[in-house]
């Protein structure tokens, strides 16, 4: 029986509501794809940051003021450092990696070799172990004096602070774009029903159940839910695309192995779908209420 | 078919626009309501065809109370009930034949069913060649006709008008009223309310009077 009423094209295809509704949507929807996307990229970058560094540690072998440190002490430090068992890996750091890293601070063409630079070492832990620093440090002594050793970032605490902080503020950010979405949605079905309260009541006086009514108004919703919400989606992957294009989809020295922004637009496809069945439920229940209201 | 045992009816928690009306409309009969305008007549058919209920009294309708009847009951029963309203209250943009089609899809009726049914009723009402129009084209006469066979189109046990020839020519209205007696020859009972004493005296009816909310009962 309501399979038979649904055949009906009860809503006008003209009506403004058809273009109003999705459009809004559609707004709101890129909104917030923007903002989850954000969110889940910062969210995958610290995550990864702060495990990358969780395992890394530096041995610090003092400045020597006649030029950089013997290729000897180096090796015997390296060859001491691999009898820890919880050390994986240990290499130096190059000149190279030292003049990219200080770039920042001296200028590009900057020549290290005039500086009284620190020799540096990077110990990778094997996962899972932590290093004992004062005890590998006291053993460094017998093979190279003054050498130390530290956690690759002193302060690991402090970056996952952070971390959180910024990641908190994100969510903040994707939670109340998301109230706003759904209050758009709700508002706007509910205008976009108010220009139908007439055919509602004519449907209801000729015998229509409620049921019917608000299956009908559901659905079209729903329709026009999922329609704006995968523009939206489109439009903010579409934005995707065009940065990945302009700035290549490469390695971000902030993002861990396997992060990409197509990678963290695909969670988002959840967003044009709850949007659809929000809008579909609005409908149900303001028509509902609406034909309550009548005998 | 229809009684009512005292029913008073208001307006939200206005004064009582209906007081203490009784009657019954046998099955089969023509009944004409009539009475100045503003007295209440369309309130009256109001609580007939479910569109109000009453604030005190009894209604019943083909034998079944309405006031303690379920909600999910009333639509079944307004599907027994034709209404040709006063500002026929069609729906601006659906064609002719899917207005008319309206109450066959509301009630689950088979598609081939309906096409056949609407055209024979379109043609009986002289609307064939205006199926694929909308209301707005329509003269104020043919949307009077596509809302007449809307509420038809069922074969509903209880036929009710509420001024049919209140913005029609004399003529037409003389036809409409044709189509009245006609459908009431096959056994609808019909309730005409109107002011139109020249048509009441044309084709004489039991006529109940309302005056200022109250009913009297008695021929014209
Ligand atoms: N929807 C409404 N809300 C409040 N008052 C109404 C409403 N409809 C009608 N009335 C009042 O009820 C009385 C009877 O109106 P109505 O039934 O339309 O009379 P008639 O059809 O005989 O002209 C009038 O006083 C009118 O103002
Ligand atoms: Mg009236």
């Amino acid at each position: 029986m309501i399979a038979c009423f649904q055949r009906l094209r009860l809503l006008p295809r003209g009506a403004l509501s058809n273009r109003l509704v999705p459009a809004i949507i559609a707004c709101m929807v890129f909104l917030l794809c923007l903002a989850g996307s954000a969110a889940l990229i910062l969210h995958a970058g610290l995550a990864g940051f702060q495990q990358e560094l969780a395992g890394r540690y530096t041995v610090e072998l003092p400045a020597d003021p006649k030029g950089p440190a013997d290729p000897a002490t180096i090796a015997r430090v390296i060859d001491r450092l691999a009898l820890d068992p919880a050390v994986l890996s240990a290499e130096p750091v190059s000149t190279g990696t030292m003049a990219r890293l200080l770039a920042p601070w001296l200028g590009r063409d900057a020549s290290l070799g005039d500086l009284p630079l620190p020799t540096l070492i990077d110990i990778a832990a094997v996962p899972g172990s932590t290093l004992d620093t004062a005890k590998l440090g006291a053993a460094l002594q017998e093979v190279a004096a003054g050498a130390t050793v530290a956690p690759a970032v002193t302060s690991l605490k402090e970056i996952g602070e952070l971390a959180f902080a910024v990641e908190l503020a994100a969510l903040v950010v994707v939670l109340l774009i998301a109230a706003c979405l759904v209050t758009v949605v709700i508002f706007a079905t509910r205008a976009g029903l108010a220009a139908h309260l007439r055919l509602i009541e004519i449907v209801h006086q000729i015998g229509a159940f409620d049921r019917q009514i608000a299956g009908q108004f559901s659905r079209h919703f729903l329709l026009l839910g999922l329609a704006g919400g995968v523009l939206g989606f489109v439009l903010s992957g579409l934005l995707a695309l065009a940065v990945i294009a302009l700035a290549g989809d490469a390695q971000s020295p902030f993002l861990p192995a396997g992060t990409t922004l197509r990678s963290s637009l695909l969670p988002l496809l959840a967003v044009p779908v709850a949007v659809a069945m929000i809008a579909g439920a609005t409908a149900e229940l303001t028509v509902r209420r609406a034909l309550r209201a009548q005998v | 078919m229809v009684r009512f045992d005292n029913v008073g009816m208001r307006y939200g928690s206005g004064t009582e626009i209906l007081r203490d009306i009784s009657f019954r409309l046998p099955r089969g009969s023509l009944t004409y309501l009539t009475g100045a305008s503003g007295a209440g007549k369309s309130s009256l058919l109001k609580l007939i065809y479910l569109g109000h209920l009453p604030s005190r009294g009894l209604i019943e309708l083909f034998g079944q109370d309405i006031v303690t009847a379920p909600r999910d009951a009333l639509p079944l029963l307004r599907r027994q009930i034709g209404v040709v309203f006063q500002d026929y209250r069609l729906i601006d943009h659906l064609s002719v034949f899917d207005n008319v089609a309206l109450p066959l899809r509301i009630a689950g009726t088979a598609k081939a069913d309906i096409a056949a049914h609407v055209e024979e009723l379109l043609g009986w009402v002289g609307l064939s060649d205006k199926m694929r129009a909308t209301p707005p084209e329509l003269s104020g006469g043919e949307q009077q006709r596509v809302a007449i066979a809307r509420a038809v189109i069922t074969r509903p046990r209880l036929l009710l008008a509420d001024e049919p020839t209140g913005s029609v020519d004399p003529e037409l209205g003389d036809r409409l009223i044709h189509l009245f007696l006609e459908l009431n020859r096959i056994g609808t009972t019909v309730l005409i309310a109107t002011h139109d004493v020249a048509m009441m005296e044309r084709h004489r009816a039991p006529v109940m009077r309302l005056i200022r909310g109250e009913l009297s009962i008695g021929d014209h």
